[in-house]
């Protein structure tokens, strides 16, 4: 019995060194990943190459160290992944681990790391770029890249004094799903580039009957749902750089309108109730619902869940506002640095290699995302030869950059909330609404 | 040893009337006892029932989890099973897929073990100390330490992660298991629990030691400590339960998805919805519970007897 | 050993000492890890985020222009008056069952103990489609045999916070039933004998014998849950999110505290109502030790 207290001791002892003293056993161990790129294919040449030549990727013996890559999409481990491999194959000395911590905690993660233990290399979001910049936490990446290979809108985005503060990696659109088996048993005729919002709503009509419903109108759905119908009307809510909102411009308040009038009026969509108990998706995957507007990073689970339930869906452009505008939202994530690293030359190299065709078409081919790089989508559609995925990446001729500031976290969750308040109401005023966010909105950047 | 504070009302005067009721206890007690089992019973299929669901969820196919109407008992799969189409391992196939694309399960399994043998041999061995002086010792600022730790039981965790997460990291512990530790390494609740059991034990068995001779650390390895096997026992299990069910701290300081614990994988799981489905997810979920269960099973005596000896009094 | 004894003072002070060693690591690491970061979540309330001021401004705002505010209060009230006197209630009964050498005691105790190793957000989509979808779950069904049309539990506002506090019942109980179990234990067989002999019944003994001796442990009990109540996050945020028409009816204190800080991403403003949250738990628990000597009686 006596014995006990000194055992216990010693077994804490034990723990504590034995994890402390050897913090190999702790250290990761990469993951066995299908590498997709051969390791010794050279970077392809780049016909118009600018002023600062992109360095090419250094000889092995050049590069030793450790850096951590952090991110938040759990889904595109393996992608990301397959990177750290093709990079590593090249630069034997360099160690790649990677971090995943979940949306919900990634920027408050990121937030508190600045004090010390920043990740070297992370993904960046535009709702988030403004702050980090403002801080001084990234690293240059100009002429890291070639920006003719990217869509002039997203290499904008992360722009900051002149300065390009990140590598772009992908982007994603929206565009409109819907259940083919659906649509051939009420005798409708598929979606085409011919449609607009009447199109739209008759459409719907006609594939409402029963427990199916035509059209998911989420109002909890900003970049996936009200934001579209504003734009298309021709309306904005936020424009980068301005302080005076666009919410209650008489083009948003109909764009919004027809949001809302889809669950309220034409009584085509689920209601805000039953949302909460089955989301949009839900009712899609069940064969409950004949279309919604879905982004393009969900197309992987509809496949699948779409095959298991053994019906056919495919995807098409937007429908055209009622003055014939076509808009969809877009929005790209890019590679980012942090300035204060303590491995730039690696870190320089690998955001390099991340901005290359080989990359692209790396991430593509793991399905993660559809890749920015100038025409290397194809190896993102290849995975998802069923589908008419080709629209997503066809319809960012017309894409509008998802709105963000330096407070956007604060207003986008407000306004999100605010949105779906509205649906209280039996018949919402929505331009009174509309002014209140406005209002709520054009406080927070005010402060800015 | 009649109570004093038992009030003797006036039923008396109200079974004066019925002087052969003290005699009916036999019937009357299996008469109650169906009545107990009825209303366990009850209770029994309410707490099981999300349970029941799980396992049957995690036994179909996606395309069964998500029909609407609910589809209650899974057909595919048995169906194949049944049928002879397939070898039985087909009943499991989630389990397989999930065992297969998160190769590192085990270490799951691993590192939530270490997490909790780590903090219950803190919690152990600090809050022993710590109670045993809170109740039996008096020293300077009593009372104002003691209500440090009080004060740590009401204040809602959320507020330590991001501190907590600063602290690991300027002691480059993330992604390792001391960091998974951290905040445990010391109890309130621990602290409050042994409190109350050594308050139940007399103070002159430490008077008696100390008239011996020994000096305090002596009569608390020798004496004290021996006598707190079972209150430990249960502090170890409630320790080792909420070590099981921290979900936040894991996700936030270990983002190496290997170093991670079995509750952390689970959100990582949920969230992967292109690679795992719900059934997929219900498996990994009964897999997680797993030894927490087996656990309970093995020391359910001990557990409860532990609790009980602690008294639980002011 | 040596069998002298030390003088007076000098025990005193060496039992100080090791009194203070005792009680160091704990302490300590209290201080560090825990009221630290709570001193710097009241710093951070006290420091408006956009201009870097100290002040009260977020307070200011938080109890004259928070739209959300005062709709939190309520509705933790709400949640904490449904779920501590039903649970513990429930517990008690329970435990008063168990405590009864019945046949498979141990397999009802292991079965109310199950949702204690299993978070209620780990298997949330259990209960809002198993069991609380208005036109498939579970429940609907069973009303639906009986005759009743159930309520929309997870999109009706007005029921949302029931559909909370069932499920934080269910998650909890087992927890009070080991609790008040082993109070019970440790009630002498002797009360209830001399009782019997009296002439009492099932009710009379369990009011005037088993509750009283059991309020100890009854009152610890009725602290840690009113505490939990008051703190409840994980339902509210596993229920509703802040596009559902419940939101406003399901958002408790500490729900608004994580929008606001996770999601909003001001900690500050986070931070101030975490310390609010704090001092309702403080006045909670202040006044049950106030009520305490009236009701809950101690053994020698």
């Amino acid at each position: 019995m006596r014995k006990t207290f000194p055992a216990l001791l010693l077994v804490f002892l034990m723990i504590f060194s034995t994890v402390a003293l050897f913090p190999g056993c702790a250290a990761p161990v990469a993951e066995p990943a299908e590498t997709q790129a051969p390791a010794a294919a050279p970077e392809p040449a780049q016909t118009t190459a600018p002023a600062e030549t992109p360095a090419a990727a250094p000889t092995p013996e050049g590069l030793s160290g450790e850096i951590t890559f952090a991110f938040w999409d759990a889904n595109q481990q393996d992608g990301m992944q397959a990177l750290v491999d093709a990079f590593t194959a090249k630069n034997p000395g360099v160690k790649i681990s990677l971090s995943v911590t979940p949306w919900n905690q990634y920027w408050q993660v990121l937030g508190a790391a600045a004090e010390g233990g920043m990740p070297d290399v992370f993904w960046m979001h535009s709702n988030n770029f403004v702050d980090f910049a403002k801080k001084d936490l990234l690293m240059d990446c100009t002429g890291l890249y070639d920006k003719s290979m990217f869509p002039e809108g997203i290499s904008q985005v992360f722009q900051w004094e002149g300065k390009q503060l990140g590598v772009p990696k992908d982007f994603d659109t929206i565009a409109l799903v819907y259940n083919k088996d659906l649509f051939d048993a009420a005798g409708v005729k598929y979606p085409d580039d011919t449609w607009n919002w009447d199109s739209l709503v008759d459409a719907a009509k006609k594939l409402t009957k029963g427990d199916v419903y035509g059209f998911g109108a989420n109002a909890g759905e900003d970049q996936s749902g009200y934001l579209l119908p504003i734009y298309q009307a021709g309306g904005y809510t936020v424009k980068f750089g301005e302080k005076k909102s666009g919410y209650t411009d008489p083009k948003s308040i109909e764009g919004m309108q027809f949001w809302v009038d889809l669950q309220k009026k034409y009584k085509v969509s689920p209601t805000q109730e039953q949302f909460s108990e089955m989301t949009q998706h839900d009712y899609f995957k069940s064969g409950k619902l004949a279309m919604t507007f879905l982004g393009s990073w969900e197309i992987k689970g509809y496949i699948d869940a779409m095959k298991t339930l053994g019906q056919r869906f495919d995807v098409a452009v937007m429908p055209m506002g009622p003055t014939g505008i076509r808009a969809t939202i877009y929005n790209g994530l890019t590679y980012a640095g942090y300035k204060g690293t303590k491995q730039p030359e690696i870190v320089k190299s690998f955001l390099t290699f991340l901005g290359t065709k080989e990359a692209a078409e790396i991430m593509g081919k793991s399905g993660a995302a559809i890749p920015a790089y100038q025409d290397t989508q194809d190896s993102w559609y290849n995975n998802f030869p069923e589908v008419n995925v080709k629209v997503y990446a066809d319809m960012i001729s017309y894409g509008v950059q998802y709105p963000f500031s330096k407070t956007k976290a604060e207003w986008g969750t407000e306004e999100k909330s605010m949105v779906a308040e509205m649906y209280n109401e039996k018949s919402p005023d929505v331009a009174a609404e509309m002014a209140k966010i406005a209002q709520v909105v054009e406080g927070y950047l005010a402060q800015e | 040893m009649e109570p004093a504070g038992i009030v003797r009302p006036s039923h008396t005067a109200q079974t004066a009337g019925k002087p052969m009721r003290a005699l009916r206890p036999p019937r009357g007690g299996r008469e109650r006892n169906t009545l107990a089992h009825l209303v366990l019973i009850l209770c029994s299929i309410t707490m099981l029932f999300p349970f029941l669901w799980m396992l049957l969820s995690s036994f179909k196919t996606f395309g069964e989890s998500v029909k609407v109407p609910p589809v209650v008992f899974p057909s595919e799969i048995p169906g194949k099973v049944l049928s002879g189409e397939e070898k039985f391992s087909y009943l499991f196939t989630n389990y397989q897929f999930l065992l297969q694309k998160i190769t590192y399960f085990w270490k799951l399994y691993g590192n939530t073990f270490l997490l909790i043998a780590g903090r219950i041999v803190c919690a152990v061995v600090t809050s022993s100390m710590a109670g045993y002086a809170f109740a039996m010792l008096e020293f300077p600022f009593k009372r104002l330490l003691f209500a440090i730790v009080l004060l740590q039981l009401m204040l809602p965790s959320q507020i330590f992660l991001v501190p907590q997460f600063k602290m690991v990291l300027s002691l480059k512990w993330n992604n390792t298991v001391l960091g998974l530790i951290f905040p445990g390494l010391v109890s309130a609740f621990g602290i409050f629990f042994m409190r109350q059991f050594y308050r139940s034990l007399p103070k002159e068995l430490a008077e008696a030691a100390y008239l011996d001779g020994c000096n305090q650390w002596q009569i608390f390895t020798r004496i004290m400590l021996p006598l707190t096997k079972t209150p430990l026992m249960a502090l170890s299990i409630f320790t080792a339960i909420f070590a099981w069910s921290d979900l936040m701290w894991p996700l936030i300081v270990n983002s190496d998805s290997q170093m991670g614990t079995l509750s952390s994988a689970l959100s990582k799981i949920q969230l992967m919805n292109t690679v795992f489905r719900t059934p997929h997810y219900m498996a990994a979920a009964l897999l997680a519970m797993l030894p927490m269960i087996v656990l309970y099973i093995l020391f359910q005596r001990q557990f409860i007897e532990g609790v009980a000896q602690t008294g639980i009094k002011s | 050993m040596q069998t002298k004894a030390l003088p007076r003072k000098r025990r005193i002070k060496s039992n100080w000492a090791w009194a203070l060693l005792f009680v160091a690591p704990s302490i300590i690491g209290l201080i560090v890890l825990n009221i630290v970061p709570f001193g710097e979540s009241i710093g951070l309330s006290l420091t408006d985020k956009q201009t870097g001021a100290v002040g009260v401004s977020n307070y200011v705002r938080l109890f004259t222009s928070d739209k959300y505010f005062w709709q939190s209060n309520v509705n933790t009230f709400l949640f904490t008056v449904l779920t501590v006197p039903v649970g513990v209630f429930l517990a008690l009964v329970l435990a008063v069952l168990l405590n009864r050498k019945l046949r498979g005691r141990s397999i009802y105790r292991a079965i109310f103990f199950l949702p204690l190793v299993c978070a209620p957000s780990a298997i949330a989509m259990v209960w809002r489609w198993g069991v609380f979808n208005s036109k498939t779950g579970a429940l609907n069904q069973l009303l639906s045999l009986v005759g009743i049309q159930g309520p929309a539990w997870i999109s009706d506002p007005h029921v949302i916070m029931f559909t909370i506090a069932i499920v934080a019942v269910w998650a909890s109980v087992g927890y009070d039933i080991v609790l008040l179990l082993a109070g019970l234990q440790n009630i002498s067989k002797t009360y209830y004998e001399a009782a019997l002999i009296d002439g009492a019944g099932p009710w009379q003994r369990f009011r005037y014998i088993t509750v009283p001796l059991i309020s100890p442990t009854l009152f610890f009990v009725l602290i840690m849950r009113t505490m939990n109540a008051i703190r409840q996050f994980d339902l509210s945020f596993m229920f509703s999110q802040d596009t559902d028409l419940t939101f406003r009816s399901a958002q408790t204190l500490l729900y608004q505290f994580y929008r606001e800080t996770f999601m909003k991403l001001n900690a500050n403003y986070g931070s101030a109502i975490v310390v609010w949250t704090v001092v309702i738990v403080l006045i909670f628990t202040a006044v049950q030790f106030l009520l305490e000597k009236k009701w809950v009686h101690y053994d020698q």
